[in-house]
């Protein structure tokens, strides 16, 4: 998993000169696309990198957990089933009684280990990234879903949706497990992430083919 | 025949019997106890009854309220309900007047039968049916005689019904008025015993005593209790039976604010457990789950899966105890 | 150690502990409330349950430094809400209890529903209340009694 961030990062840096002299620059979010006046269009070879790079991070159990395609979610690094009987319910959120909010506050609880943060609930179901086995779904499928507007509500928001959506945020601030370790992080930093977001978009949101 | 309605007829009961009837009744638990039963009881023939004082179980108020003492432990099996309702019965009290408490440790609430102060083996209206009934009939029988000296007429000619003696010529008085003149009454070795079929309460559905009070947090449970001066201790047990600590860093532990003490203490299976000590259970909890128990495996059992099965497959070709043989 | 104001069953509380501290024990220990059972402490049971700002919470694992100024209502205070009060009475009637330790936190799940919707069927029932477990098996009573409740509720009589 180290190395495996490390090839990450050196891809991301490759791929961040080879697209030109764009204004990204570590730790510098929060830029807005009317920068890229600047910037060298990106080729679609950069987008489909960027877009490998938000997928690796989409499909961390830190995200995927709550992009099920099942009536409940997910926990753990093993990604098994929510215990506790809990269900996604109408509205995502659980049912009353059993609210997403009866037991994840609006911050991680450490001191008991449970994460949290504002408004805690699942992914709609047209945000599945995985089957209803659970079996997480192919880097096409899901660049296919983001970029449906008849099923994603935010498309155009994407970007922002990645920067400030306090339930993205917690994944890369997760908190501690009951035994005091602290979660698993995805393989990006919250900048990386927005920066190959903002690189894809830029790239025209491509997608890979079927293999 | 069961042995409890045996011994409500008063009937005596050959020791063979009884026994016999034990052996087969429910639970290991009842075979065991007899074992240790007192003296008293073992001895052939008639069990010689225990007296037990009506003021001990029964407290009439001066506002009508009807405390009944239970010698058991209601944990949802429903005695804080039922044996009221056979002393309130034999009574003829107001029902809608009765209150239950678990009753305070002392000789006198000990099982009839086991000769201790317990709930289990099915064994409290098996055996307090009876004890229940007599106390409630002595109650009774104490305020009738009150009500009939302060009337000066024979109690024969009183009847009671719903917490009320009525005599002759349509006198009548609350057995809350009568309470403690019937105090002082002597306590009746027998009194009788209303017919089943003129039964109020037993056998019928009742308000239950202990209900509205588990739906609004009110009764308290063990985990409840606050007494003066206590602590909490939380332990931290042998991940296998009979483990016990090679060594216990405790510095973290100790570090928690509030700690009182840390020590070990005897665990299942002759292992050793770590406790901790706090004046509160988070702090006892965070203590506890700093301590770093380096586990000493080797006296442990060590079960084999496959070694049992084996064990078991030769026991099963031996011929075992004989539990009940049909004619 | 910091300070904290909560309010609870609608009066106010202030209470000096360890941040890190589940609700639970600030109820049961500081304000000796002991009406809220501690059955698991990692959620699991929902023996703890209370209702912070209207929504059941499992109060084993909220700390207090996350409550803030949410109102806080327990079972000794659920009888001020005419739901509390009807659950509470159907629960009686049905003979829900057995040895009653799961039950405040039966009886706040139950609410929290009712209070949401009015008529449950059986399948909201299952969903709602199957968080809350109890050893002694009341399960089928427990539904009868939401279903009285609710009809209770419904046909306009006040408790």
């Amino acid at each position: 998993m180290f190395s495996y961030r490390v090839i990450l990062r050196v891809f991301f840096i490759i791929l961040v000169a080879g697209a030109g002299w764009s204004t990204l620059s570590p730790g510098a979010s929060g830029q807005s696309m009317s920068q890229k006046e600047t910037a060298v269009p990106a080729t679609r070879e950069a987008g489909l990198a960027a877009w490998q790079q938000v997928y690796s991070v989409l499909t961390h159990p830190r995200c995927i957990s709550c992009h099920t395609a099942t009536n409940y979610p997910q926990q753990g690094d093993d990604r098994h089933r929510h215990l506790f009987n809990v269900v996604r319910g109408p509205g995502d959120k659980g049912v009353p009684g059993l609210n997403c909010a009866t037991c994840h506050q609006g911050a991680n609880a450490d001191s008991t280990g449970v994460p949290g943060a504002h408004d805690w609930h699942l992914a709609p179901l047209s945000m599945k990234w995985q089957d209803i086995n659970d079996k997480i779904l192919s880097s096409p499928e899901i660049c296919r879903s983001l970029t449906d507007r008849s099923k994603n509500h935010i498309p155009d928001g994407l970007l922002k949706h990645h920067q400030v959506e306090p339930l993205v945020l917690w994944a890369f601030q997760p908190g501690r497990s009951r035994d005091g370790t602290a979660r698993a992080l995805p393989p990006l930093t919250h900048d990386e992430f927005v920066a190959a977001t903002r690189a894809w978009v830029e790239a025209g949101t491509p997608c890979p083919k079927n293999p | 025949m069961t042995a409890a309605t045996n011994f409500a007829n008063g009937l005596s009961i050959s020791r063979r019997r009884f026994l016999g009837v034990s052996a087969t009744a429910a639970g290991g638990l009842i075979v065991s106890l007899y074992l240790n039963l007192p003296l008293a009881a073992q001895e052939a023939g008639q069990a010689k009854p225990r007296v037990y004082p009506p003021d001990a179980f029964v407290h009439i108020k001066p506002d009508g309220k009807i405390v009944i003492q239970v010698n058991r432990l209601e944990f949802g099996q429903g005695v804080q309900t039922s044996l009221p309702m056979i002393l309130a019965d034999e009574m003829d009290a107001d029902w809608s007047q009765i209150e239950a408490e678990l009753a305070p440790a002392a000789d006198v609430y000990k099982d009839p039968l086991y000769g201790i102060q317990m709930v289990g083996g099915s064994g409290s209206i098996a055996h307090s049916f009876q004890q229940y009934r007599e106390l409630g009939a002595k109650t009774r029988a104490m305020l009738v005689a009150a009500a009939a000296e302060q009337w000066k007429v024979p109690a024969s000619q009183c009847r009671t019904e719903a917490s009320v003696v009525h005599g002759p010529a349509g006198r009548s008085a609350k057995y809350a008025d009568l309470a403690d003149a019937a105090a002082h009454m002597p306590v009746p070795e027998t009194a009788p015993l209303k017919k089943p079929a003129d039964f109020r309460l037993i056998g019928k559905k009742v308000r239950r005593l202990d209900s509205r009070p588990k739906c609004d947090g009110s009764l308290k449970f063990g985990l409840d209790l606050d007494l003066p001066g206590m602590k909490v201790a939380l332990v931290a047990r042998p991940p296998i039976f009979g483990a016990s600590p090679r060594s216990v860093d405790d510095k973290a532990a100790r570090s928690v604010p509030g700690v009182a003490d840390i020590f070990e203490i005897p665990s299942v299976s002759r292992g050793t457990a770590v406790a901790v000590v706090a004046d509160k259970f988070w702090t006892a909890k965070q203590a506890r789950d700093r301590l770093q128990i380096d586990w000493d495996l080797s006296k442990v059992e060590g079960a084999d899966s496959s070694q049992l099965r084996e064990k078991y497959r030769q026991l099963a070709r031996t011929p075992g105890n004989c539990c009940h043989r049909s004619r | 150690m910091e300070t904290y104001k909560l309010t609870v069953n609608g009066q106010q509380k202030e209470v000096t502990v360890d941040p890190g501290t589940p609700l639970l024990w600030v109820l049961r220990e500081d304000l000796k409330m002991t009406g809220t059972k501690y059955g698991c402490g990692i959620a699991a049971c929902g023996a703890c349950t209370v209702h912070v700002a209207g929504i059941a919470t499992r109060s084993c694992v909220v700390p207090v430094s996350l409550v803030g100024d949410r109102p806080i209502v327990t079972i000794e205070g659920i009888a001020q809400d005419p739901v509390g009060r009807a659950v509470q009475d159907a629960w009686v009637s049905a003979d829900v209890v057995q040895c009653g330790y799961c039950q405040s936190g039966q009886i706040m799940g139950a609410v929290a529903l009712l209070k949401s919707t009015q008529k449950p069927t059986d399948t909201n029932i299952e969903e709602s209340m199957g968080g809350n477990i109890c050893r002694c098996g009341t399960y089928v009573r427990i539904r009868q009694a939401i279903k009285s409740a609710s009809q209770q509720l419904n046909s306009g009589g006040a408790a």
